[in-house]
């Protein structure tokens, strides 16, 4: 759509043997955005204000998908810039993903696709 | 101030000026606009006396520094710029989340409103030609708070993203990505491959229909603030006879501070006003007051009060003060009716003092009031 942006990324995650992992989205510049997540084509209920758990406790998620969204809106009057961190903790250290972008227009979306391998 | 709160502001004063009737005296200006006690917006503009056609208004540090050079290459002082930049948003702030922005100490309010402004003009003659070089800064010592009403609309916004990630999730899942996934997962494509396919898949879903539909129901959110505001800005000029920086001598400095006070429809807002020009100035000028504003979508009443008294008593200014009612009321989408009675204040050389006038106003802007 007409002033939107996206960023399109793929990482690899290394995690523990039989362990959930946690994942958690941080949206910067005063933008506002909201995160969608699926772990091998299924749907998982993201927590808004804090981490999220991937995975039950002694699920094994060596070789497991994991795809994010995260769509931002330019609310800001004083900046077209996004950006965003993703954080995730469990595995076998904790690693943060950041990324930024700007929108093309006032009132622009940015989308930030990300698709984190589990290895 | 926006190109296009300025653009109506001019439009304002010269539907005033056009439409005014009945008007008693000749010696008036037009009637004062909601904005008059309002902090410049870019104060190096304001004590310049100009509003430039174009400002540059640069997103990054690499935009402020590509403005300079293009504009040194034109000669070794620019003539005509105008420069207006916020430096905190110059650059990527990804530790600050809109719920950490909903109030702000006095750092954290002046760092993020403040604003710088640089203007030049010529303001000489072809026979003793002077470029005038302007300064201006501008910030909220105190800037409110988010009204509860945008906090709930903004966190409703977060929710309304979410599903349409997860619709979009689905959608590119179902057009091949699931199947894709599992490919990448066993290490039967590269992670470049994957992304190619990947991207191909994204484009598709985002121009599809059921997609669109869902983005629409992510609408526009204006964050509003309320609460106190404390503005100061302040602006000084310089000017340089024949371009040279040998001559260069200071002109003119302007100091405001505009304590605000703004719930629900009532705003209140307070003005002090410090006007100075260096050398021989009968205009030199101390401005307070306040005025107290009720506005609704479809009308507003305010009153105003300013006081002015002069910097040194050589000044040819008189004390004296503009008390003005002001009604407003929409008669269509972007066009308003304004009518002000008082009086103003003693001019130099006039005798006239009263206010009488009829307007009619139009506005563009989603913002009646800036």
């Amino acid at each position: 759509m007409d002033g939107d942006v996206l960023v399109s990324d793929t990482n690899f995650y290394p995690v523990q043997p039989n362990t959930p992992i946690f994942f958690e989205t941080r949206i910067g510049n005063g933008q506002v955005g909201g995160t969608a997540l699926r772990l091998n084509g299924s749907s998982i209920p993201v927590n808004p204000t804090g981490p999220t758990k991937i995975g039950q406790d002694g699920q094994d998620l060596r070789r497991s998908v994991l795809q994010c969204i995260t769509t931002v809106k330019d609310i800001s009057p004083t900046t077209n810039h996004t950006s965003v961190e993703h954080e995730i903790t469990g595995g076998l250290k904790a690693e943060v993903f950041p990324y930024a972008i700007q929108v093309k227009k006032d009132k622009g979306i940015a989308r930030y696709f990300i698709t984190y391998v589990l290895s | 101030m926006t190109r296009h709160q300025t653009l109506v502001t001019g439009m304002l004063a010269a539907a005033t000026l056009v439409l005014a009737a009945p008007r008693v005296g000749s010696g008036q200006t037009t009637a004062p606009t909601l904005g008059s006690l309002r902090t410049p917006p870019s104060p190096a503009f304001t004590v310049l006396g100009i509003e430039p056609s174009a400002v540059e208004r640069p997103a990054t540090p690499s935009d402020v520094a590509m403005s300079f050079v293009n504009k040194i290459r034109q000669g070794t002082f620019p003539k005509d710029y105008a420069f207006e930049a916020s430096p905190y948003w110059l650059v990527s702030q990804p530790n600050l989340s809109w719920n950490s922005d909903a109030t702000r100490n006095v750092a954290e309010s002046v760092a993020r409103t403040m604003s710088l402004s640089i203007a030049t003009a010529e303001t000489g003659t072809t026979v003793a030609p002077v470029t005038s070089l302007a300064l201006g800064v501008r910030t909220l010592l105190s800037s409110g708070h988010m009204t509860a009403s945008t906090q709930r609309a903004l966190a409703a916004l977060e929710q309304t993203l979410s599903q349409t990630g997860d619709v979009f999730l689905r959608m590119v899942g179902e057009a091949g990505l699931d199947a894709l996934d599992k490919r990448l997962a066993s290490g039967e494509i590269t992670s470049a491959d994957y992304e190619a396919r990947k991207q191909e898949l994204t484009a598709i879903v985002l121009e599809s229909d059921e997609y669109r539909e869902a983005m629409h129901r992510a609408e526009d959110v204006a964050a509003k603030r309320e609460g106190f505001f404390f503005e100061v800005a302040a602006g000084f000029v310089w000017d340089f006879a024949e371009a040279s920086w040998e001559s260069r001598a200071f002109r003119q400095r302007g100091v405001w501070a505009t304590p605000s006070y703004e719930f629900g429809a009532w705003s209140l807002v307070g003005v002090l006003r410090y006007l100075d020009e260096a050398g021989a100035s009968d205009e030199d000028a101390l401005d307070w007051g306040g005025r107290a504003l009720y506005s609704t979508a479809d009308y507003a009443l305010s009153l105003e009060f300013v006081q002015r008294s002069p910097i040194e008593p050589a000044d040819a200014v008189t004390r004296s003060h503009r008390f003005v009612g002001i009604a407003e009321y929409r008669v269509s989408r972007a066009s308003w009716v304004i009518a002000s009675f008082g009086k103003d204040r003693q001019k130099t050389g006039a005798r006239e003092t009263l206010i009488a006038q009829l307007g009619l106003a139009f506005s563009f802007s989603k913002k009646r009031y800036f």
